[in-house]
């Protein structure tokens, strides 16, 4: 009975996938899909002015209708000038962490209005990633308090998202990797002065002592890493990610 | 095949975001995901990952199969992240709520990494992580940086559950997609890299971890027509990948 309803459900969600495949190439997608002006004019720099007629495809004469090709090319723009559009909200210089939050809100809204795969514009997780690895965002939540900072991490995930449940779930895991961090910044210092100061045996003797007086079990894991050229600690540090 | 702007949006619409849903949660991510097992006639034996197990349940079929029809403990979910994800439990929550049922499994068959990647580059590839055909072999550094901190987080899973007492871990990796549904052909690079990432991070744990590359078995023929998933063929592949090194940890 149950193959029965999952084969059923795998032949309507099937049936599903071919009208809109269908639809979506006998469709000529020129009026649906045009791009909001402001967010072309954002994504080329410009003022706000309505541009969708100049990017508007060749159309062939008598019949108007785009090749294929040509409504690819011009949807794969547009995309483009979304996805433009939302990045550069990370860039602007002297917004407050508020303001661009309102604008990267604003650019995604406009987005998933736009864009046929609006479905993956539903996940908070990619939504807030993308954002909190604005280097404009990550300027700001590094100069603030640790206690500030929580409390911003919080508003930015509640307002891309997450529920209540899930803003605790991540304080905690900001928790830890900030405790990660600390020991790890503190175990690099360390690691410089013991590197400056001793060579061959007695360098590595000294730093397997120090890892393991910083990482416990884990000692190897960092081990490893370092014989690798990999050094954690050394990454660009991304609050609310890493 | 690398011509992706060309036919990128030629296929979309509601199919795609019915894809999406699968992938990314969204309310359908349970629905599209077989039926956790959290009491098996194996309980030393338990998965963890997202779809590539989850959506159609057939590698776990074929393994079950192939352990004489006795179930292995399965918590893999559609849409799962690494650590953090807001709307399918991710890997980290999925091995919670497996220790809360039951503590005592040593031995850990898993995926995870694949949603992190794959999810932002279909949405707006904010990390630069798909690579056009003029950029063949050259991943940008963005999206490094970022698979950098998805190695971190696994590793740093991993060592968890060689904290919570599991002994072995079978990780797999992840095949290149392609175009289907989802226009993620130009994700090769970013597979590639992946790949190799969590491969060390299996490699640089303190648990004994085995990593399955798939990658020189799983074409694209093993895939289904949403680009990403393993069709029959493919997820038999996969298990009989999983399955020889299973084997000698039951």
């Amino acid at each position: 009975m149950r193959r029965a309803t999952l084969g059923l459900g795998s032949l309507a969600a099937a049936a599903v996938a071919c009208a809109a495949t269908w639809y979506a190439l006998r469709e000529p997608p020129v009026t649906a899909r045009v791009p909001a002006p402001e967010l072309v004019a954002a994504a080329r720099g410009g003022a706000a002015v309505a541009v969708a007629p100049e990017s508007a495809p060749a159309q062939r004469e008598g019949d108007g209708m785009r090749t294929l090709e040509q409504a690819a090319r011009d949807a794969e723009a547009e995309e483009q000038a979304l996805r433009d559009a939302i990045l550069r909200v990370g860039e602007q210089e002297g917004l407050s962490l508020d303001a661009r939050l309102a604008r990267y809100q604003e650019a995604v809204e406009a987005a998933r209005g736009g864009a046929p795969r609006s479905a993956v514009f539903e996940n908070p997780s990619m939504l807030t990633e993308a954002f909190l690895r604005m280097e404009g965002v990550q300027r700001e939540l590094a100069a603030q308090t640790p206690a500030a900072r929580q409390e911003e991490l919080a508003r930015i995930r509640r307002e891309l998202g997450f529920d209540e449940e899930q803003i605790a779930r991540m304080q905690e895991l900001d928790d830890w990797r900030e405790a990660r961090w600390q020991n790890g910044l503190l175990y690099m210092q360390e690691r410089a002065r013991i590197a400056a100061t001793f060579e061959g045996s007695a360098l590595e003797q000294e730093l397997a002592h120090l890892r393991t007086r910083h990482f416990a079990n884990e000692a190897p894991t960092i081990e490893r890493e370092e014989q690798g050229g990999f050094f954690r600690f050394e990454r660009p540090r991304v609050y609310g990610r890493n | 095949m690398r011509q992706r702007s060309i036919g990128k949006s030629l296929v979309c619409g509601v199919a795609s975001s019915l894809l999406l849903s699968a992938l990314a949660g969204c309310g359908l991510g349970v629905l599209l995901s077989k039926p956790w097992i959290r009491n098996a006639n194996d309980n030393n034996v338990v998965f963890f990952g997202d779809s590539i197990f989850a959506l159609s349940g057939e590698i776990q079929a074929r393994l079950h199969s192939l352990n004489g029809g006795r179930t292995f403990r399965n918590y893999t979910t559609s849409g799962a992240e690494l650590l953090g994800g807001a709307i399918a439990p991710s890997v980290e929550q999925q091995i919670a709520t497996a220790n809360a049922d039951n503590p005592n499994s040593t031995v850990v068959v898993m995926n995870g990494g694949g949603n992190d990647i794959l999810i932002p580059a279909v949405a707006l590839d904010p990390y630069d992580c798909l690579t056009q055909w003029y950029e063949f072999g050259r991943l940008s550094s963005s999206c490094k940086s970022f698979i950098d901190d998805i190695y971190v987080d696994g590793v740093d899973l991993l060592n968890g559950l060689h904290a919570d007492g599991v002994t072995q871990v079978i990780y797999l990796g992840y095949y290149y997609t392609k175009n289907g549904l989802l226009l993620v052909d130009d994700l090769e690079e970013a597979v590639d890299y992946g790949d190799v990432r969590l491969s060390q991070a299996c490699t640089n744990s303190i648990v004994n971890c085995t990593f399955i590359d798939p990658r020189s078995t799983i074409r694209d023929s093993d895939i289904t027509g949403d680009g990403v998933h393993p069709n029959a063929t493919g997820s038999r592949k996969l298990a009989d990948l999983i399955w020889p090194v299973l084997q000698t940890k039951l």
